[in-house]
């Protein structure tokens, strides 16, 4: 009888086994949500520990108690004072949802809602938003995102991608803003970038600006404009190049906030699009760069993607884009257009 | 039990394959667990597993190896499963399974045989089915899985040895272990032959 036959002996457990049938095994989306959150509650907890130990051997029991007087304190002030308001819902499409602690229900997410604290938010397969942060920063969830909001300036992402903008130029306030992730906690240096967490690890891409990403194993990683990378579940860290119009970025324009054209310029209208659509603007001429900057506009690009705001307003100014490559090509509109 | 207070000592070290190793081995059984207890949700069973073994992670450096591990774990989601239902009042009554009487419970908490207590002949057939594979999710190590592919799913040892990364021999050894394991808790849960059960569970 080879190993893999059955005796006799064991029928009776056969047959109790075969009765009562395979146990139900949950959703792997599920498991796999449920596993990005436990595993950053594991990690908390372990750096926790250590901290602690460092702080015993260093008696620095001072300290602690400060700390402990802090912790009672910020959760007295939780408990007796409602929740900060740290954001503004400024798009939603599809299917979003909100929820405040773990023991309320699930609640639709209405466009220019407040969000506040300890709220949770969470895109359906077709769903997508964009919050408004302090000191103009966007922050956009693809769909079958979760994040959860820690504190203001702090989130965590436990499932899906978000994407920062911080706006152009070097770092303000919004260098505070932390994404706090199973594989360690990013910080932006004035940028645009998005990470995307997946089985193994987190993906992060860096569009314009630069990044630095605490790992959960203590290092510091730190991305620039162009680059991306991957840090694995075991702390290995993969770059390569992006380019600011690639593909997955594309997403992001879907749910880019609006731009209020009435009484800007074509060119500062342009500068907007183009920055949406990592290109930079390039005129082929000084006549077609004298027009946008003296042609002011009026109306409304609301719910517009930056792509379609192009093809609607353009026309209208006698102006023609083209993309090629990074560059978004601006001309004057000849006859045959 | 000397094996889980291994295995939380090497999480409590940062160690990444112990917190692969205690998922993979509790998760789905927790699920399991959570899941008839909050009338079927998935959703709700989501939410309570999580806030569950989130707080088992907090308080991992307090589990002194006195219960199982998944024991243990059970007895937070017991009450994160009580909070919820309290907080979402569309489900007005607790939902009271029999493995949460209290005799029945420390049967199965300890798979000791009760005095007195004729399981077989008091519930119904699903009502024995399900306790069934709670008894395999009580299992320890990987018993109720490996017992699962190998008679449920048909597994080779070889395939389950693989699944499991052992070699041949270790995992019939296992197997052999898993089969005692399984044989002795059955007949402590429902005080009767596995015969007995599996006549039940036909009729």
């Amino acid at each position: 009888m080879s190993s893999d036959d059955h005796n006799e002996g064991e029928r009776d457990i056969i047959d109790v086994l075969r009765s009562a049938g395979r146990r139900r095994e949950p959703p792997p989306e599920l498991m796999q949500s449920v596993r990005f959150a436990v595993e950053m509650e594991w990690r908390a907890a372990v750096t926790r520990r250590r901290r602690l130990r460092r702080s015993v051997g260093m008696g620095v029991s001072v300290a602690a108690a400060i700390v402990v007087a802090a912790a009672v304190a910020w959760t007295y002030r939780a408990l007796v004072s409602p929740a900060e308001e740290v954001a503004n819902v400024s798009l939603v499409s599809g299917s979003v949802r909100a929820r405040v602690g773990v023991f309320t229900g699930w609640q639709p997410l209405a466009a220019h809602a407040p969000v506040r604290v300890h709220e949770r938010l969470a895109t359906g397969p077709q769903g997508r938003a964009a919050l408004s942060l302090p000191h103009d920063v966007s922050l956009r969830l693809d769909h079958d995102t979760r994040v959860r909001i820690e504190a203001s300036g702090r989130i965590t992402l436990e499932a899906g991608a978000v994407y920062v903008d911080a706006g152009p130029g070097p770092a303000r306030g919004s260098r505070g803003l932390q994404i706090a992730t199973p594989f360690g906690i990013l910080r932006h240096v004035g940028t645009q970038y998005q990470a995307r967490l997946g089985a193994t690890g987190v993906r992060v891409a860096v569009r314009e600006g630069a990044i630095e990403l605490d790992t959960s194993g203590g290092a510091r990683q730190r991305a620039n404009a162009g680059e991306q990378m991957l840090v694995s579940s075991t702390g290995v860290v993969s770059r390569s190049a992006i380019s600011p119009y690639d593909e997955s970025w594309s997403w992001t324009s879907t749910v880019a906030p609006g731009f209020s054209i009435d009484g800007h310029t074509v060119s500062e209208f342009l500068a907007w699009a183009a920055r949406e659509l990592g290109r930079d603007v390039v005129f082929a001429d000084r006549a077609a760069e004298s027009e946008a900057s003296r042609v002011r506009l009026s109306g409304s690009i609301a719910g517009l993607t930056p792509s379609d705001a192009l093809a609607a307003v353009l026309p209208t100014t006698g102006l023609r884009s083209e993309l090629r490559g990074g560059k978004m090509l601006i001309s004057v509109s000849t006859a045959a257009d | 039990m000397a094996d889980e207070t291994e295995l939380v000592k090497r999480m409590l070290a940062g160690e990444q394959r112990a917190f692969d190793a205690f998922f993979e081995g509790h998760f789905a059984r927790l699920y399991r667990f959570a899941l008839p207890r909050l009338g079927g949700d998935p959703e709700a069973a989501r939410e309570v597993v999580q806030a569950t073994l989130g707080k088992g992670m907090r308080k991992l450096a307090h589990f002194r190896g006195e219960s199982a591990l998944f024991t243990w774990l059970c007895q937070i989601c017991r009450r994160e499963a009580v909070d919820y239902l309290r907080a979402h009042r569309r489900h007005a009554s607790r939902v009271v399974l029999i493995d949460d009487q209290p005799e029945l419970r420390a049967v199965i908490e300890s798979l000791e045989a009760p005095d007195e207590y004729d399981l077989v002949k008091t519930y119904g057939r699903a009502e024995v089915g399900r306790l069934v594979q709670a008894v395999l999710d009580r299992l320890p190590a990987r018993y109720g899985d490996a017992l699962e592919w190998k008679y449920v799913e048909g597994h080779t040892v070889q395939e389950i040895g693989e699944r499991l990364g052992i070699g041949h021999a270790a995992a019939q050894s296992l197997l052999a272990r898993a089969r005692i394991a399984f044989r002795d808790a059955l007949e402590g849960v429902f005080g009767a032959a596995a015969a007995d059960v599996a006549a039940t569970l036909e009729a």
